[in-house]
């Protein structure tokens, strides 16, 4: 079926097209709402809120983004909403991740770049799951940014909308997680040295 | 620019967004600061890290019983 027989099932609420959606895009979402939750019985929930919306919702879907883009951004909101609904957990302050400066402006530790290339390092499963536990560990702030818009590749705008805080805000997130991150990832990867 | 400042600065770098006066001061730096260099090159890659780790997920598939469930949960949607 393609998207123009499938837009217009979805706009009539057809049962098999649905179907077909739910089969298509359904493991594609399943994995943003595991990135966001990291729980499998929320984000199997996620998934399902997120169609529920989208059949409640699907006249306002009008062809004019790819149905998957639409859905994308579905279950993105659906995850957080799950997200915002959890008992917040203290955070651990960014600053211990993030690096430090001698008083004169120099960092206070030495960097070398990493010896492999990332994409090499990053086709070995282990270190593949040593990165995706190290973003689960990032402060909830700073982790749902780099997600939204390192991984799932919404813009500063969209994102700014999703978290509901300015663009400016988000760019701060992003770029303070970046350097969090590294410093998580940096003792796993050859040739770091710090 | 510092190395202090050069940090504040490494996003819009890599989103090749700097000013035009921004962009020659950072590289300027860049070029003879080693280290500046190497965390530029692991910041990149930190990004690139994380997207690679990410894309295998992207390819899991739907596990029947959610594909049900969510079937199940959308026929008792009422229709118009």
């Amino acid at each position: 079926m393609d998207e123009a027989a499938l837009t217009e099932g979805l706009r009539a609420g057809d049962d098999k097209v649905f179907e077909t959606l739910v089969r298509t895009y359904g493991g594609r979402m399943l994995a943003v709402a595991r990135r966001v939750l990291h729980n499998e019985e929320d984000a199997r929930d996620a998934v399902q809120d997120a169609f529920i919306n989208a059949f409640r919702y699907r006249e306002s879907f009008k062809g004019d983004a790819l149905i998957s883009t639409w859905l994308h951004s579905i279950v993105i909101n659906s995850a957080l909403m799950r997200l915002r609904a959890r008992t917040r957990k203290a955070e651990e302050a960014i600053e211990n991740y993030l690096p430090r400066f001698l008083p004169d402006g120099h960092y206070a530790e030495s960097f070398a770049s990493w010896t492999e290339p990332v994409d090499v390092s990053l086709s070995r499963k282990e270190t593949s799951e040593m990165v995706r536990r190290a973003i689960e560990e990032l402060p909830e702030t700073y982790r749902t940014v780099v997600l939204l818009r390192d991984i799932e590749g919404l813009s500063t705008e969209e994102t700014a909308q999703i978290v509901n805080t300015t663009p400016n805000a988000v760019k701060i997130r992003l770029h303070r997680g970046r350097m969090a991150l590294r410093t998580l990832i940096a003792p796993h990867l050859a040739g770091a040295t710090s | 620019m510092n190395c202090r400042e050069i940090s504040q600065f490494l996003m819009e770098y890599v989103g090749d967004t700097l000013e035009r006066d921004v962009h020659d001061s950072f590289e300027s730096h860049l070029t003879a600061c080693h280290n500046c260099h190497a965390y530029l090159a692991q910041y990149r890659d930190t990004i690139l890290a994380g997207q690679l780790a990410c894309k295998d997920d992207d390819c899991s598939e739907v596990p029947e019983e959610l594909v049900q469930a969510v079937l199940t949960a959308l026929s008792k949607e009422p229709r118009s």
